[in-house]
């Protein structure tokens, strides 16, 4: 048509497809869509390439340092130099080593709460919106139930018993961080099954599984996202305060949280001893946050942000 | 374009498209319209045309992804590349935009009464309490029942009609000046349907707000509408006056669209769609759009698309290069007749595609017991 | 005139006359609690969106079921399906009874009733692609037929209701309102029901579609013996598609007959008025039409008129209608159901 003149961005090259292309277009399906979306969002893939990068560190490291977390030779608070890169701490630790091994701690402990909070937490969330009546009502109940339990007290109580550990810290915190994210997801659950598709995919037969799975849970990325995202920076500020009482990891092991404690009143003589293993924290909370919101536009077909 | 006094809204060759992964899709094209004060236009057309994208470009509610070209003039404003801020200044208070889907502009979570007074109070300083009472008056003019009970309830409680109508409430609750309706009575039964259009008839007889109403009921742009349009493919291929489309159409896609109408004359036969499917508006024909399914097609339809041109009557417009070969009305079921079913040539070929689809009746069976019947009771 | 041209006649439709209906649907009552304002919602009434209402449905045949908005034209395909459980009453799908199933008992069932939604946009995942929309009911209940035949058969779904190979992979809000409307058919098509409950199938697509749609019902109808429930607004377009019209209004059947009874000798105030006020497509004809246009307010289903439920609306409106509820029962000459003490035919051209 000779009148129309498309004012385009110009950034935008002309894809107009040639004759016959309609024909080609293959079915493709769901979860390559999302995965392409996924791979197409630029800080998510950023993010997850110095996730990587962290991860591997934490792992490959410690064979190529001359050191290591139980070494305490060194001077107190040396200065950075060649022999010790990050300087050392109040016991002559150097802190490059101590700084890997509490990433390592860190991420496992993050990686055990976020993954607990979320799954127990979108679980009962999404059964208790679905089925309703008793069921959400039990929900509700042991919801409350389990906010009121004395988290510390019964962490320390299972320390006595079985030892502390890394792992008991994270089993710990995760038993006591899904409730905020069972509530969202019970609400919006709660709203997602009264609406028309979810009652459509009942009418076809489907069971409480499949829609929980591929209908309710696609529709709550959202808010999964960002509660893992916030559960994965709180269980390393949390596992912080557990050390500090002497609940959670142990010397000579560390964590993140624990260097920081140890160290932050020299956050004016010597800043590096707070600034390095904050930067790492900082880090990893950034880079889940943008691995989250890029799951979550990869679910969420109006997002425009990722042309796919 | 040139504006008179009066224009409320002027649309000149407006094209949108939005690049899918599987292509561009051109969605609309070179759309040019006026719509003057108090005036009531029509938009009737095939599914998929582009209705609702090029009202939603008026609204300045295309999706992010969509590339916007021409000029869309509200009074002295121009629309296209408006900043968020300013639209959201237009929007809702001098136009109102009544949406196809109700449920796409109710929250879920929210009762009515809330969203209506919240629509109230973006545009007004009042106190929550004047708000509500205003949304109780609201769904009150649109013919709800108990309004101020109402109004406590969530969309979801209401049914398929009464949503539509909390949209409208919506819609006027700000007395706006032009008013985009996009299929408001589809959901309605025809007592509130005609009790509906009333209500929007006398909003704009006393605002002389003007009114665009897409609808695929032709009984509705019959009675209601003073001018009306006509969209295939994502364009205009005729407009002109209600009475001159209706009784002379122009172009042979409207001949079909009228011809495809439930007619008493027609129980117990197949209605006559037009044959073939739409155009892909990914991969368009290089003449005419219409020209795969025209009856009248011929060559020259498709050496380029034609344009807009007079016909006729004055105002009247359509793009078709054999416009005057189309007279009167009574030939256009004739024009269209054929032996198609849905959009497939052959419908046996769900079976064929599919053996185990269960035949019940063969075809035989079925022309016997006919015969039977016929037979039995003549 | 071949049969492949005939669409339903007056007469029976084809098995009429075989063994019991495919669905007999009695007393059907659904209500819903009204919850009143406050901190803690309290149920302080309730609707009674369908308010006992029996019919039958034969295969092969289709039962227009018209009716003012918000008369539970919609609860009562719901009701059917038991997607809403409901209040009182029995529905029987070839003879098993369904109220009362547990939803493992009833998943069986489903695959046998399907339903189109009104709203094509809300009953759309918006997450999924329409390829995997369409593929949904298929994957439940054929899951053993593997990944190419099921393509196969969306492929051929979506051709069949005329959406282009180039929608499979858009998402819901990608398509006009039409285009989804054809997504929700082919989707309730996929399984080869045999009864459809079809709420406003064809509202939002334009006449033509419409027509074709139609075509393409009756057409599936003939060849699988297929029971509809077919809702609409559209007057003209039930005429066309239905065997027999059911007019209800504030959760009551108030006039059940034949095409031709119902639309030619209708004897319910109510049935006459809303085919009063039916526009018509043409612009002269439409200006000139008379309208009987009803007064008053539509009462609420929470707490009905007593006696006849449209005496608050009726012109012919007397004493006994206020005390008695007026039965569905043969009245008038041709002796089709109707619920009115004073049924009388409006001489009426049509
Ligand atoms: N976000 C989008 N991305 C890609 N294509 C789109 C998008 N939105 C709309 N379309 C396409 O643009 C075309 C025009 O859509 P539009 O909604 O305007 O149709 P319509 O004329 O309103 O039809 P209906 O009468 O069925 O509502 C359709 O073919 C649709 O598939
Ligand atoms: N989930 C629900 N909770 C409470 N009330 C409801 C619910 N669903 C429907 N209703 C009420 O039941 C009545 C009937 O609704 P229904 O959707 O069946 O009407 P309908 O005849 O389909 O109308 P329409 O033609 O407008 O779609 C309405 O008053 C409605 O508000
Ligand atoms: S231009 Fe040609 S193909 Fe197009 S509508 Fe007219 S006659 Fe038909
Ligand atoms: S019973 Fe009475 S009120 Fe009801 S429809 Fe008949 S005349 Fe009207
Ligand atoms: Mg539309
Ligand atoms: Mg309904």
């Amino acid at each position: 048509m000779a009148d129309t003149v498309t004012k385009t961005t110009p950034d935008e090259p002309d894809t107009t497809p040639r004759a016959g292309h309609e024909f080609d277009t293959e079915a493709r399906k769901q979860w390559k869509i999302v995965l392409r979306r996924f791979l197409r969002h630029r800080m998510a893939m950023i993010s997850l390439s110095v996730l990587v990068l962290i991860v591997l560190a934490a792992i490959v490291m410690p064979w190529f340092l001359p050191y290591d977390h139980t070494y305490t030779g060194g001077g107190r608070y040396e200065d950075p130099g060649p022999d010790h890169p990050l300087g050392t701490d109040n016991l002559g630790r150097d802190m490059l080593a101590m700084l890997v091994r509490g990433t390592q701690f860190s991420l496992l402990i993050a990686v055990v709460v976020a993954a607990m909070a979320t799954v127990i937490g979108v679980t009962l969330g999404a059964v208790a919106g679905l089925l309703g009546g008793w069921v959400d009502t039990l929900f509700m109940r042991l919801v409350d139930l389990w906010l009121i339990i004395p988290q510390l007290a019964l962490v320390a109580l299972a320390a006595s018993a079985f030892g502390s550990s890394w792992y008991l810290v994270a089993i710990a915190l995760g038993l006591f961080s899904w409730m905020s994210v069972a509530r969202i997801n019970r609400g919006l659950t709660l709203s997602l099954a009264n609406q028309e598709f979810v009652e459509a995919a009942r009418a076809m037969g489907a069971s409480n599984t499949r829609i929980v799975v591929k209908h309710i849970l696609p529709n709550l990325t959202g808010v999964i996202t960002v509660n893992a995202t916030l559960a994965v920076a709180t269980a390393v500020l949390a596992e912080a305060a557990l050390s500090f009482i002497g609940l959670g990891v142990n010397i000579p092991d560390t964590s993140l949280g624990l260097i920081i404690n140890n160290n932050y009143a020299q956050l004016e003589l010597r800043p590096w001893l707070f600034w390095a293993p904050f930067l790492v924290i900082v880090l990893i909370s950034l880079t889940v946050n943008f691995i989250g919101d890029g799951i979550r536009d990869a679910f969420d077909p109006k997002q425009t942000k990722v042309r796919a | 374009m040139t504006t008179t006094a009066g224009d409320l809204l002027t649309v000149d060759n407006l094209t949108v498209e939005f690049p899918t992964d599987d292509g561009v899709v051109r969605a609309v094209r070179g759309v040019s319209f006026t719509l003057r004060q108090g005036e009531v236009l029509g938009v009737v057309g095939e599914s998929g045309s582009g209705k609702s994208v090029s009202s939603m470009a008026v609204m300045g509610l295309l999706p992010r992804s969509a590339r916007i070209g021409g000029s869309i003039r509200f009074r002295d404003t121009e629309i296209v590349g408006l900043g968020q801020r300013q639209l959201e200044k237009l929007r809702g208070n001098d136009i109102a935009m009544i949406f196809q889907d109700p449920m796409t502009s109710l929250n879920p979570v929210y009762t009515v009464g809330w969203q209506l007074s919240e629509a109230y109070r973006a545009h007004h300083r009042v106190s929550k309490k004047v708000a509500w009472a205003k949304a109780v008056e609201a769904l009150e003019l649109v013919g709800i029942p108990q309004p101020d009970r109402r109004a406590a309830q969530f969309p979801h409680e209401f049914s398929g009609g009464m949503r539509q109508r909390v949209v409208i409430a919506m819609a006027i609750i700000n007395d706006p000046t032009l008013i985009i309706a996009d299929e408001p009575t589809t959901a309605l039964d025809v007592t509130v349907q005609a009790q509906v259009l009333e209500t929007l008839l006398r909003i704009r007889d006393e605002t002389s707000a003007a009114i665009m109403i897409i609808t695929h009921d032709l009984g509705v742009v019959a009675g209601m509408a003073d001018r009306v349009q006509v969209m295939y493919g994502g364009t205009v291929v005729e407009s002109g006056q209600v009475d001159a489309v209706f009784e002379q159409p122009r172009m042979p896609y409207t001949v079909g669209l009228l011809g495809s109408i439930p007619h008493p004359d027609l129980l117990g036969k197949r209605l006559t769609p037009i044959k073939g499917a739409p155009p892909s508006l990914m991969n368009l024909p290089p003449g005419c759009a219409f020209a795969p399914r025209c009856p009248l097609a011929g060559p020259e339809c498709d050496e380029a698309e034609p344009e807009l041109v007079p016909v006729g009557v004055s105002g009247h417009t359509s793009r078709c290069l054999k416009w005057d070969e189309l007279g009167g009305d009574d030939d256009s079921r004739e024009l269209f007749e054929h032996d198609e079913i849905g959009a497939v040539e052959n419908p046996a070929s769900l079976t064929q595609a599919d053996p185990e689809l269960a035949v019940v009746e063969d075809v035989a069976e079925v022309e016997q017991r006919m015969a039977r019947e016929e037979g039995s009771n003549p | 005139m071949t049969t492949a041209k005939t669409s339903p006649s007056d007469a029976a439709p084809a098995g009429a006359d075989t063994g019991q209906p495919l669905l007999q649907v009695s007393d059907l009552v659904k209500s819903f609690p009204v919850r009143g304002k406050g901190i803690i919602p309290r149920t302080v009434g309730q609707v009674q969106a369908v308010a006992g209402i029996s019919f039958d449905l034969r295969a092969g045949e289709t039962l227009g079921l018209v009716g003012e908005s918000g008369c539970g034209k919609s609860t009562t395909g719901r009701a059917i399906l038991q997607l809403h459980r409901p209040t009182s009453g029995s529905v029987r799908f070839e003879g098993r009874e369904l109220v009362g199933r547990t939803a493992r008992q009833l998943r069986s069932v489903r695959r046998d009733m399907q339903i189109v939604f009104q709203d094509p946009y809300a009953s759309l995942n918006p997450r999924w692609t329409v390829n995997s929309v369409v593929r949904e009911p298929l994957e439940i209940h054929h899951s053993s037929w593997g990944d190419k035949r099921i393509q196969a058969k969306v492929n051929n779904l979506l051709e069949l209701v005329g959406l282009n190979p180039e929608h499979r992979n858009r998402f819901p809000h990608e398509f006009s309102g039409g285009q989804r409307q054809r997504i929700g058919i082919a989707r309730a098509l996929a399984l080869e029901p045999k009864l459809l409950v079809l709420d406003e199938p064809v509202s939002a697509l334009d006449v033509s579609v419409q027509a074709g749609v139609v075509n393409l019902l009756e057409e599936l109808q003939q060849r699988l013996n297929l029971a509809y429930l077919f809702v609409a607004h559209d007057l003209s377009i039930v005429r066309h598609i239905s065997h027999r019209i059911a007019v209800m209004y504030l959760g009551k059947i108030v006039e059940i007959g034949t095409r031709d009874e119902v639309y030619g000798r209708a004897t319910h105030p109510y049935t006459q008025a809303l085919l009063s006020a039916a526009p018509l497509p043409d612009p002269k004809a439409e200006r000139e039409r008379q309208r009987i246009v009803l007064t008053g307010d539509v009462p609420s289903p929470v707490n009905p008129p007593s006696g006849c439920r449209f005496r608050t609306r009726c012109w012919k409106a007397q004493d006994i209608c206020a005390t008695e509820e007026p039965k569905l029962e043969a009245r008038g000459e041709d002796g089709h159901l109707s619920a009115c003490h004073f049924p009388e035919v409006r001489s009426r051209e049509s």
